[in-house]
């Protein structure tokens, strides 16, 4: 787990940041560029997304994904692109199938069984 | 010598533990209380020596010890060298400790008079926790273990962790989360107790409350500094990140929540007891669950500075143990404790369930994002990760009702109530809500669903609590002689904890919708617009600091009329010991907004990145939280009366 | 760890031709090695990949990551070279096909074009052992 952290130092020791030039000209394809970055992690930083991160990498995925975005390729096909590369780990909102079936579900099944038991409470203090 | 006492200190404060504990298993009164006695004390006075011992050693700089080797430096400022003590993962232990000692001592010192097994059996938890954690430190984790050769200077400390939120923010958590095992030790000694009778139970109830009050009020303000923190330190202009540490201080704090409420339900209607008890329980085994997350090094983050494997199964058995003995007590004990009536859901005690459902539905769900990696990659090998889009989409729309329930909580009375009645009563909130609420968009000038449920929230958790002031005025005056009952009281604390929740909903609304967002290439002389401000970037200096050199931006900001607002003096720091480098932004802050600069790479023919935030009502954060944590230390002193306990 | 190796064209460092993924990695177990001359690590693990190469005959190709042609010949040069074909990948974007967090990673493909293995980091003599047993793994089966 912690070989992120240690890898990092492998890096060029020039710190990057984002930079206004990456921005695409067109706002409204800049903003969806900028949401998908913000949904991507940083893989060699500590839980922060490519768009924080300052990273070389970090840099190199913003510029990928701003070229693909402008090439009129749709967010979800850019996401698979970055998935097939390095694993489900670069998604910052975990993709809905099979493995991640229960953290999706589970929250649900616990409202409805909250709600259940509210009601339950409710019906049954009508009896006295 | 010094660390060599602090050694032994340990010792004694185990064998002090160890007899507390042992001493609590006999049968005799008198003995037990002269036992008890000197085992409370001995405890505090020794751990606090311990701890003593190893401030000193930090203050003085004393390499033979290997934590003040591998955490301090004898340039860091002496504030810093401190705070180093509890800055890193032995030495936090050490603090938990002397808390947990604090804690031992207060039990055995507000009630040590009153009901006897009661006292006794929640002295023998609390020995037995303590001692858990004394050989934890011992075994795996001593702060006085020594090095030889002494090495010339230490190895510094993350300068990013040198801050003053940062110094006095792991202390209010410990309070915290040992705050809870007060709590855990009462639950457990309520529930291996033999008396049947109602009223002598409820008693006991009370003697809980102070203790889970400070523990709530405390992690409060503890994961607030936290947040201001991250705020200014980490520079991208958010305070929460839903980082797996983040969320190990969130989710006891949120069963917190529910058992505060819960106890008043106690008191006030001598209901909701059985949940009372499981989420003393659940709140404790939370925060040590939270301290294995973090310390075992399983998740790395910012925080996570602890990676030993044999730490992280030594407090993995520590939990199994306690959760095993705590839970098996629950299930066997608790049926006496049941409601003898269902509440129901148009009532304060109705209000008060669906928050304790919500709160752990929303404890459920953050604790699965937060292992879920885990679990996954145990099983598959896969990594996966659960980042703030999850937290975002699962956990603020359970949260939204929870809210409302909130607002309409304190319109309610500890009785069933009328629906139709309720929603008279609530027409003029609904204006209210309605007026308030255009008034905000209108100020914000867009439009944005979240940013409109906020708000709507705001409003009406506000204008309940401003009718309710209201009625409550004039109806007690003219109904003094009739049904007390049926006029819902509210007490100050409450009015002011809820108004720092509406604050907070506020500020967290539209800092997180309506903040704007400049990130330029700037040379110095030149200047940029955010919304009606004016920002000139006057020059750019080296300067030295005390242990560190930095580049510090200079940013003059004036308003419409032009006139000059204030200077902002963004940094980039270089700390030449670790060769480490940090960003400091510089903020202005006012009651409307926040502006957020951060100075980024560049050089001066192409101009330096800058950024630049409009972060409206920010501070509403800070204020909403800090009058949370007033309503928390009000509730204190109003149940803290330990005459009125004795039975 | 089993993939299909990305396909992908670059150009060699020491002749004209272009590479092209399709004609490669179909023959031999290869290793594929991630290398930059500014990059302290690769300096460190390159007596290792040396020794990879030419004690174990094993074929390491080497994607020259970021870097300028000319540092990296005279690298080259002065360290030896042990790859059978060096190719440029100035914008990182073959790195990011083959999903590299940082360099120095090196890959093992086995003949018919798979990724089997990913080493993070520096090779050094523990994961040069793991390296050969794996390859030799690969081969008997």
């Amino acid at each position: 787990m912690f070989f992120t952290l240690v890898f990092s130092i492998f890096f060029l020791n020039e710190a990057y940041s984002v930079d206004p030039e990456e921005f695409l000209q067109n706002s409204k394809l800049e903003l969806r560029a900028r949401n998908i970055t913000k949904n991507i992690r940083c893989l060699v930083c500590q839980n922060q997304s490519i768009d924080e991160s300052s990273a070389p990498l970090a840099k190199d995925l913003r510029l990928l994904i701003r070229e693909k975005v402008e090439e009129g390729h749709p967010d979800s096909e850019i996401y698979k692109f970055l998935e097939e590369r390095y694993g489900e780990f670069i998604l910052l909102k975990p993709s809905f199938n099979m493995s991640n079936f229960a953290l999706w579900i589970l929250p649900f099944l616990f409202l409805f069984f909250g709600i259940y038991v509210i009601f339950l409470h409710n019906k049954k203090s009508k009896n006295f | 010598m010094i660390a060599t006492l602090g050694n032994f200190s340990i010792w004694l404060s185990l064998l002090f533990a160890f007899t507390q504990f042992v001493s609590s298993l006999q049968k005799n009164n008198k003995k037990i209380i002269k036992f008890n006695t000197i085992a409370a004390i001995g405890l505090l006075l020794f751990s606090m020596l311990s701890f003593l011992c190893l401030i000193y050693s930090y203050i003085v700089s004393d390499f033979s010890v290997s934590n003040v080797f591998q955490n301090s430096h004898t340039t860091k400022p002496l504030i810093y060298k401190i705070s180093a003590v509890w800055g890193n993962h032995e030495g936090s232990m050490l603090l938990w400790i002397l808390v947990l000692a604090i804690f031992n001592f207060f039990i055995f010192k507000l009630y040590n008079k009153i009901n006897f097994s009661f006292v006794t059996n929640s002295l023998k938890i609390q020995a037995f926790v303590t001692l858990g954690f004394l050989f934890f430190t011992l075994l795996t984790s001593n702060p006085f273990e020594k090095i030889f050769p002494v090495p010339e200077n230490g190895l510094g400390f993350n300068p990013i962790l040198q801050d003053p939120a940062l110094a006095i923010h792991p202390p209010l958590l410990y309070i915290g989360y040992v705050g809870f095992s007060a709590a855990f030790s009462f639950s457990v000694a309520i529930l291996l107790g033999k008396d049947k009778k109602l009223e002598n139970n409820i008693l006991l109830f009370d003697c809980m409350r102070p203790f889970v009050l400070a523990a709530w009020t405390f992690l409060t303000i503890g994961i607030a500094f936290g947040s201001i923190w991250a705020y200014y330190e980490l520079g991208w202009g958010g305070w929460w990140f839903w980082d797996p540490v983040e969320n190990a201080s969130f989710m006891p704090w949120l069963l917190g929540t529910a058992l505060v409420h819960s106890l008043i339900a106690v008191k006030k209607k001598k209901i909701l007891q059985k949940w009372v008890l499981l989420l003393a329980i659940l709140s404790f085994l939370l925060s040590v669950i939270g301290t294995f997350l973090v310390r075992s090094g399983i998740l790395t983050s910012v925080h996570a500075f602890a990676l030993d494997p044999s730490r992280g199964i030594y407090i993995l058995a520590f939990i199994a143990i306690i959760g095993t003995y705590s839970l098996t007590l629950f299930f066997l004990n608790s049926k006496k404790f049941s409601d003898k009536k269902y509440v129901t859901f148009l009532s304060r005690e109705g209000s008060i369930l669906i928050n304790n459902i919500i709160m752990i539905i929303v404890c459920a769900s953050v604790f699965l994002g937060t292992v879920y990696p885990l679990i996954i990659e145990s099983f598959t090998g896969n990594k996966i990760s659960v980042g703030e889009p999850y937290y975002n989409s699962i956990v603020v729309p359970i949260m939204i009702p929870a809210l409302i329930v909130m607002g309409v909580g304190p319109l309610l009375s500890w009785n069933d109530i009328n629906f139709t009645k309720l929603l008279k009563n609530s027409f003029p909130n609904f204006i209210f809500v309605f007026i308030n609420t255009t008034f905000f968009v209108w100020i914000f000038g867009s439009f944005n669903i979240f940013g409109l449920i906020g708000i709507i929230l705001f409003s009406w958790i506000l204008s309940n609590i401003i009718f309710t002031l209201i009625s409550n005025y004039s109806l007690i005056k003219s109904l003094k002689a009739l049904n007390k009952n049926k006029i819902p009281k509210i007490t100050n604390s409450m009015l002011i904890a809820h108004v720092g929740v509406a604050l907070l909903i506020l500020g967290v609304t539209a800092s997180s919708v309506w903040q704007k967002e400049k990130i330029i290439r700037m040379k110095t002389g030149e200047s940029i617009k955010i919304n009606n401000y004016q920002v000139v970037f006057k020059e750019l200096n080296e300067i030295k600091g005390e242990n560190y050199f930095a580049l510090q931006g200079k940013f003059l900001v004036y308003d419409k009329k032009k006139l000059l607002i204030t200077e902002l003096n963004p940094e980039n720091r270089i700390y030449p010991i670790t060769n480490n480098s940090t960003t400091e932004a510089a903020i202005h802050t006012n009651l409307k907004r926040d502006l957020y600069i951060v100075l980024g790479d560049g050089n001066s023919d192409k101009g330096r990145v800058i950024r630049i935030y409009y972060n409206p009502l920010v501070i509403w954060i800070w204020i909403g939280a800090l009058l949370i944590f007033m309503g928390g230390l009000i509730s204190m002193k109003n149940n803290y009366n330990p005459s009125k306990n004795s039975i | 760890m089993i993939k299909k190796t990305p396909e992908f064209k670059a150009t060699r460092l020491f002749n004209d031709n272009t590479f092209v993924s399709k004609n490669e990695f179909k023959k031999d177990i290869t290793l594929v090695n991630f290398f930059a001359t500014w990059c302290g690590p690769c300096r460190d693990e390159h007596a290792y990949i040396k020794k990879l190469s030419q004690k174990e005959g094993i074929k390491v190709l080497g994607i020259n990551y970021k870097d300028d042609p000319i540092k990296t010949k005279n690298w080259l040069k002065e360290l030896g070279n042990p790859y059978y074909k060096v190719i440029l990948d100035n914008k990182g974007n073959i790195g990011i096909d083959w999903g590299v967090y940082g360099i120095p990673e090196t890959f093992i493909v086995n003949s018919e074009g798979f990724i089997k293995y990913k080493f993070v980091g520096p090779v050094t003599k523990k994961k040069f052992n793991l390296i050969t047993d794996k390859i030799k793994e690969i081969e008997n089966q």
